[in-house]
């Protein structure tokens, strides 16, 4: 065989890429519809995601096609009657065709996430052993070549921490029945635990944690709350009208929302901390909101960066001991001494002994 | 219009067919390709051909006949068709629910999920539960690569910028396992410029991930002892070690954390405090873990592990006192 030298086409063009998503969707059709003789276009246009003029356009155009000689006898045969779609004489049609990577592989990870997900958790989804087994089908789909599907699934893990998953089923009660909670939570950035009634609207895991996303009653506002940081929780027997838009998408929270307690500051680390402290130092997950960053001599590097959570940032940065120079604000630097000095006063009945 | 009628066209015959179809055959019978100009027909035909692939449409070019004098193209049935899955009601309605919770910018599984129905007893249904949702970051340009080396156990190459580093290094690795903690991917496997097991963020790695061996086959067996659970725990006590058992006593204030958010149980109290164990291998990492709890945690044992708090808690009072003129060197 002769070595066959592939030149990827640029699938520029816009035409070109609608062009053959349309023809993705009719060879998705075609099976549809002899799955389910008698569908209506209406159906169609809801399952495909697409204006039934346009399903009706696919119809439209599997009229001309067909098996060579292209008779009468040889095209394939659609017929719409009382908005009742029949087709017929597509036999090798009938059958969809495979899952290609991009369809199959984003499909298999958030099946396993899910696994991973729910694995140890009470009351989490109880479709957990469906799950599982169309897992290990799903692998046969995506890798038809493969023997060892079944290992796969021992390989990819999607971690959470332990013991979040506490409060899960709970919150599940809360949103599905509308009841509000009463929430005992730690305030990490604030370092206050406080009592709130909050009416949860959505359960979400993200970057590595559980949150619940909800009106609160004390705030008077939208707010995000984090599982493991809820000390108690009680169901209430008040319900709520949760909002329209509650499931509708991800909330857009973990962004940073400036406000008027805002305190700009301005450190210097070795790169490679600096590194660190940007990527997982923010109370948000996605990380410190570094408005300014510029590369020193030595290796070292200057961020500047605004917070509101002073009492965060000082715990954080006694972890580095010294290797953190504050540079702005002189409260700061004062603040993460004295704490220090605080700690160091808990460690001293031990010395004199 | 004409287009998408052309291709399903040429996607029937090839189907159908029992013997692979020359280039002419192929022209003669299909409407759409009877250009008077060849050179123009070619184009056409060869990027179709192309368009269809990328649709993951197998169209193979074979010999016509066994004196392997004439090429031709076909597709093979085997390799077009989704297997018979045989997933049940409950297995699809499962598929559902992961594609409709774990929800991902710009990713829509609904084809692939009817596609999935259609060669199976279940429902085309889509079903979802109102009240959870999650997000995994499948966007890593690595991830597919990775998922199939992982899977066919296929050694890689890759260019990757570790943390703190402005270069590029080469990597060969052995990936064993992948691995989503705190909203990044992770592959984990042997580095063999190393000579041991390392983690690879995926953001950090700056090139297309290539297989080492262009040949198919299994380039390696995943030891015995590695375990993907293991990896995945981000607690930083946990390392590659035996570790030491280290006393950590949790203010009133913060017990009921530990207890819930780490499930360890009291191990006897100190003040008014709780007293808890924890099995330490990576204490440089710890000692920094158990600072981010302020005045609510303190180290009762062992001895090294309180002398290392309090060197740290020591530098942090007298290291950061205004000292901007002067250059400080990294000290480590």
């Amino acid at each position: 065989m002769s070595p066959r030298t592939k030149k990827p086409v640029g699938l520029a063009s816009e035409s070109a890429r609608r062009s053959l998503g349309r023809l993705e969707r009719i060879l998705l059709l075609v099976p549809y519809c002899v799955r389910y003789p008698g569908v209506s276009i209406k159906e169609l246009a809801e399952r495909f995601g697409a204006p039934e003029s346009e399903i009706l356009e696919d119809l439209n155009l599997l009229f001309v096609c067909g098996l060579p000689d292209y008779t009468p006898a040889d095209l394939i045969e659609v017929s719409i009657a009382e908005d009742m779609v029949f087709i017929r004489m597509a036999d090798y049609f009938a059958r969809p065709l495979r899952l290609t990577r991009s369809e199959a592989i984003p499909l298999y990870l958030k099946a396993q996430a899910l696994v991973n997900l729910m694995d140890g958790t009470r009351g989490g989804v109880k479709e957990l052993a469906s799950l599982r087994s169309a897992l290990e089908k799903l692998g046969k789909a995506l890798l038809p070549q493969e023997g060892g599907v079944a290992e796969l699934t021992k390989r990819i893990r999607v971690q959470l921490e332990s013991g979040e998953a506490q409060w899960l089923s709970l919150m599940r009660d809360a949103v599905t029945e509308h009841r509000s909670v009463d929430l005992e939570y730690y305030t990490y950035s604030r370092d206050a635990l406080t009592r709130r009634r909050v009416d949860p609207h959505l359960v979400f895991a993200t970057l590595g944690h559980w949150y619940v996303s909800g009106y609160c009653h004390l705030a008077e506002d939208r707010r995000l709350f984090r599982l493991d940081r809820i000390k108690t929780a009680e169901l209430s027997d008040e319900t709520f009208v949760p909002p329209e838009d509650a499931d509708a998408e991800l909330p857009p929270p973990l962004m940073v929302v400036p406000g008027t307690g805002d305190v700009k500051v301005r450190l210097r680390a070795p790169e490679a901390v600096a590194q660190l402290l940007v990527e997982y130092g923010g109370i948000l997950p996605a990380g410190l909101p570094v408005t300014q960053s510029k590369t020193l001599k030595g290796g070292r590097r200057e961020i500047v960066f605004t917070t509101y959570a002073l009492p965060w940032l000082e715990k954080l940065l006694m972890r580095f001991g010294s290797t953190i120079e504050i540079v702005e604000p002189v409260e700061l630097r004062e603040r993460v001494q004295d704490a220090a000095k605080r700690i160091l006063a808990l460690y001293e009945p031990a010395k004199k002994r | 219009m004409q287009k998408v009628e052309r291709l399903v066209n040429l996607i029937a015959l090839l189907l159908n067919t029992r013997r692979p179809l020359t280039v002419e055959e192929v022209r003669n019978t299909i409407p759409g390709y009877q250009q008077e100009d060849y050179a123009s027909f070619k184009r056409m035909f060869e990027r179709d051909k192309e368009e269809l692939r990328s649709l993951g449409i197998p169209i193979e070019r074979r010999f016509t006949d066994v004196w392997e004098i004439e090429e031709g193209y076909l597709i093979s049935k085997d390799r077009y068709y989704l297997p018979e899955l045989d997933l049940s009601p409950d297995e699809m309605a499962a598929l559902w629910i992961a594609s409709r919770i774990v929800v991902e910018p710009g990713v829509n599984d609904d084809q692939a999920l009817v596609k999935l129905a259609l060669s199976s007893d279940g429902d085309a249904d889509p079903s979802s539960p109102p009240w959870l949702r999650a997000r995994l970051h499948l966007d890593a340009p690595a991830l597919p690569q990775l998922l199939e080396a992982v899977a066919g156990h296929r050694r890689v190459k890759f260019k990757y910028r570790a943390a703190g580093q402005r270069k590029d290094v080469d990597r060969l690795v052995d990936p064993y396992a992948l691995i989503h903690r705190q909203g990044s991917w992770y592959v984990a496997g042997h580095d063999h410029a190393r000579g041991a097991v390392r983690h690879f963020k995926l953001p950090r790695i700056t090139s297309k991930v290539t297989f080492a061996n262009r040949a198919g086959g299994i380039d390696f067996e995943v030891p015995e002892g590695f375990s993907t659970e293991e990896r995945g725990v981000i607690e930083p006590w946990v390392g590659e070690d035996e570790g030491v058992k280290v006393n950590v006593a949790f203010s009133p204030r913060l017990a009921w954390w530990a207890d819930q958010s780490l499930g360890l149980e009291a191990k006897g109290t100190w003040r008014d405090w709780t007293v808890v164990e924890v099995n330490v291998a990576d204490e440089e990492g710890f000692v920094s873990w158990v600072l981010g709890f302020g005045e609510d945690a303190v180290v009762r044992s062992p001895e090294r592990v309180r002398t290392a708090v309090v060197e740290r808690l020591k530098e942090a009072v007298g290291g950061t006192k205004p000292t901007p003129r002067k250059k400080v060197a990294a000290r480590k």
